[in-house]
């Protein structure tokens, strides 16, 4: 019916332009179209594909995988408007965690005024909008009260119902809230919600025994290991895992012989645990070795099935050997797990970075051959350490290797799927693009590395002091045509970034600009040096009195400003700089060399400014240059002089001097 | 005559005014004043956009301050819709004390409400980004549903006068 409707319609237009009724059409078209049905019928048979069970966020997913970064935006956790785009380091960091700040405060705003907020608008009531409920009598907790509390992580909450319990809960329970304890080391973990806290959090590399006694873990041990065999059984396995993981070493190998003579069955995840503490038992890395040889046997003799944290574990505590046991050990670690079908997760690559490619050792390939094996494969986070791989295999391509190519696989390999959720916390991320730059600007050509600058800088990653002086450098070693338009750039991104204060940068872009990157005369760059050159001092002057971290001119700086100034046409700004320079000679480090004050008094002689150049002559006579007199004839044989200036001339070079050129123009 | 020539005058001058009176209608009555501002005599009070248009320019030249589908036929919560917009804009212009330079937009779609406006660069940006934290996790806690602030800033209080009257 449709169809033919359709065509009806379209009668008028379509029948003149083929040269055929509408009718006729409409009945070749029916034909072919039954034919066509008729053809697929019988080929093929319509298989209706197996229902796929979606979870409730798939379709969010889905459509967060069309989309990738944006590097012209800023990150989405920033608001979009110009006034609220960070623009260093520092403001990322800082308007990041000013907006958790005040998250944090609404959270404590609603935990202080509970009963305000027990309305209930949400149907069914959404439990993370309302407050959470405060026990204070017995009568009001149950055992699912604490199993629910439990479930969420809550461990003073937990606590807290225990007591008001009085311990009158299932055996299970005991159990769960022990673990609990165990897991979490009797403290509360940082609220999840609050991920720019955990995403910025400098974690400290400190290791030590930082396990928490807690009475309450200590009763419920006493209580669960007089219990039947699976629950002591349990109960042991929980303790020993917490013991290790906060370092309680010494209390955990204790417990690990009672449990073998008491011949407690232990689990993979507690021999994990255990063999992370053998590099805190023993010194040597004989003993190291022996121990951790034993503690796998014992594990075979017991029949307990090793799994990837047994190989992360064991990898970790032969990185702490020395490089003659390390590197056969991780060998030999790696190919009978891989036997017995456990393939190493990034965290076993991040070991194995760290046990064949030291910075003293000999250059050993194996990243390469890390990222061969991972390129294209779906990677699954099983480990914590698994965050620490791309940092440093980041580090191994630029301190150990110098390898651009790798570099770029390996940042390839980042970009990939899903694998961006690697990269850790700011930390390593920072770390990680420090490293991709600096290996970059050194092997690279500048216009590839600008590509690259371009896109990531600034919204993903904004170049620490350090890279920037390297990209400073690499414009030095290439030819001046290409750093030339390139250097009001930098200039500009060390603006932004909070640059201006480190010494070594601005002196360098300065001295750059002026020799290496000197543009052909009437470029219209002099004009934009000469701006950023009074950005600088603009810079410098208004800087506020009690100021920490206070920039000082020192006499390079101020004759560059001074010549870029007059390079690009702002002789009143040059003449500000050499007053400056000449009359607060106290604040000013050191003093220009002699080719900028050559520059500058020629420019004054040029502009026949009289006062400049005498100022200049002056200047150079104190420091004692010999360039002086030189000077001091040019102006005295190419500007008319009044005798007032005459006489300081002579004043300051001498009589015998400008006499003997006179006699030599007599002559 | 006369008498009755002059009687017949005064009859349809009597007859006209009742005529008059009864066709009057008043001026008072048609007055209409919500959403219009008065003219100042010096011309000193500052209007922006959306108050220097009268209400019937709503879908002409402005739009709606608030967006929601409470007020269609068979719209959901039409009463608590408007009493928790009221709350809302209170709020805001509370929280951000002296900093909101616009009219707060007030938008629902689904379970998100989205709040746009202009404010003044008249707090850093630090104290700024701690107020949206603050004001989207407590408003999510009051309306419960995810809030969301969507600003944006203008230099000066001059950025968004339209004009004088």
């Amino acid at each position: 019916m449709i169809t033919i409707f359709y065509f009806r319609t379209r009668r008028y237009d379509l029948a003149p332009r083929f040269g055929c009724t509408a009718r006729s059409l409409m009945m070749r078209l029916q034909s072919s179209l039954t034919t066509s049905t008729t053809s697929s019928q019988l080929t093929e048979e319509i298989q209706i594909p197996n229902r796929i069970e979606r979870g409730p966020t798939d379709i969010l997913k889905a459509l967060e995988s069309t989309i990738s970064r944006d590097p012209t935006a800023p990150h989405y956790k920033y608001h979009d408007d110009p006034y609220f785009i960070p623009q260093s380091n520092i403001t990322k960091r800082t308007y990041a965690l000013a907006q958790e700040a005040g998250r944090k405060a609404a959270l404590w705003i609603r935990e202080e005024h509970r009963d305000v907020f027990q309305h209930k608008l949400a149907d069914p009531p959404i439990e993370s909008f309302m407050p959470k409920p405060v026990y204070t009598d017995k009568s009001q907790v149950s055992e699912n009260t604490l199993l629910n509390v439990i479930k969420h992580g809550q461990v003073t909450e937990a606590i807290n119902i225990y007591k008001l319990l009085q311990g009158e809960v299932s055996t299970t329970s005991k159990q769960a809230l022990f673990e609990l304890l165990c897991y979490t080391n009797s403290k509360d973990p940082i609220n999840k919600d609050f991920i720019e806290e955990r995403w910025f959090r400098q974690v400290s590399s400190e290791v030590k025994n930082t396990w928490k006694n807690c009475l309450e873990a200590e009763e419920l041990f006493t209580f669960l290991k007089n219990q039947d065999e699976a629950t002591a059984a349990a109960a042991y396995n929980t303790l020993l895992r917490g013991l290790a993981k906060f370092l309680q070493t010494d209390k955990a190998w204790e417990l690990y012989q009672e449990c073998q003579n008491k011949k407690v069955p232990l689990n993979a995840e507690t021999y994990n645990y255990i063999i992370q503490t053998v590099q805190f038992l023993k010194d040597g890395s004989l003993e190291k070795k022996q121990l951790l040889q034993t503690i796998l046997m014992d594990m075979a003799a017991q029949g307990v099935q090793p799994n990837i944290g047994t190989l992360n574990a064991s990898l970790k505590v032969v990185s702490s050997l020395s490089q003659n046991f390390a590197k056969d050990l991780a060998r030999s670690l790696i190919t009978e797990f891989t036997t017995i079908g456990i393939e190493p997760s990034l965290a076993s690559y991040y070991y194995v970075l760290r046990i064949f490619c030291q910075e003293k050792g000999p250059t050993n390939n194996v990243l390469s051959e890390i990222i061969q094996e991972l390129e294209g494969k779906e990677l699954k986070v099983q480990d914590p350490m698994d965050t620490f791989f791309f940092m440093t295999a980041m580090d191994v391509a630029k301190n150990h290797l110098h390898d651009a190519v790798v570099a770029e696989r390996l940042h390839g390999l980042l970009l990939a799927k899903d694998n961006y959720k690697f990269i850790g916390d700011s930390y390593k991320e920072s770390v990680y693009f420090r490293h991709y730059m600096s290996i970059l600007v050194e092997t690279e050509p500048l216009e590839d590395f600008m590509k690259i600058y371009h896109t990531l800088v600034p919204n993903i990653y904004i170049p620490e002091p350090s890279v920037m002086a390297s990209i400073l450098y690499a414009v030095e070693g290439n030819p001046p045509e290409i750093g030339r338009e390139l250097l009001p750039q930098f200039f500009s991104h060390m603006v932004m970034f909070d640059q201006l204060e480190r010494r070594n940068l601005v002196t360098h872009i300065l001295e750059l600009m002026r020799v290496h990157c000197r543009p052909p005369p009437n470029s219209p760059l002099h004009a934009q040096y000469a701006e950023s050159a009074w950005a600088l001092w603009n810079f410098i002057q208004n800087q506020r009195e009690n100021k920490l971290r206070k920039l000082q001119w020192t006499g390079d700086m101020l004759g560059n400003v001074a010549v870029l100034s007059l390079r690009g046409d702002q002789f009143d700004r040059m003449l500000q700089a050499i007053s400056f320079l000449t009359k607060d000679q106290t604040s000013v480090i050191g003093t220009p060399n002699i080719e900028q004050i050559d520059e500058l008094c020629n420019a004054c002689i040029e502009q026949g400014h009289i006062a400049g150049a005498l100022a200049i002559i002056q200047y150079a006579a104190e420091l004692g240059h010999q360039e002086a007199s030189l000077m001091a004839r040019k102006v005295y044989n190419t500007l008319p002089l009044t005798p007032s200036q005459e006489d300081k001339l002579v004043s300051l070079v001498g009589k015998e001097v400008l006499k003997i050129q006179l006699s030599v123009n007599k002559e | 005559m006369a008498l009755a020539g002059n009687i017949r005058a005064i009859m349809q001058t009597t007859q006209q005014l009742c005529q008059q009176r009864y066709l009057h209608v008043t001026a008072v009555a048609s007055r209409t004043q919500a959403g219009r501002h008065r003219a100042t005599p010096r011309r000193t009070k500052a209007l922006t956009y959306e108050m220097a248009n009268p209400p019937h320019y709503i879908a002409h030249r402005k739009t709606w301050n608030s967006w929601n589908t409470s007020n269609v036929m068979g719209g959901n919560r039409p009463g608590e819709t408007a009493v928790e917009d009221i709350f809302i804009r209170r709020f805001m212009t509370g929280t951000w004390h002296a900093l909101f330079v616009s009219d707060i937009i007030i938008k629902r779609q689904h379970n998100i409400i989205r709040i746009a406006g202009l404010v003044q660069r008249s707090l850093a940006q630090r104290k700024m980004y701690f107020l949206i934290g603050y004001s989207e996790e407590l408003l999510s806690y009051w309306l419960q549903c995810p809030v969301k602030l969507e600003l944006q800033t203008v230099a000066s209080k001059e950025d968004v006068i339209f004009k004088y009257v």
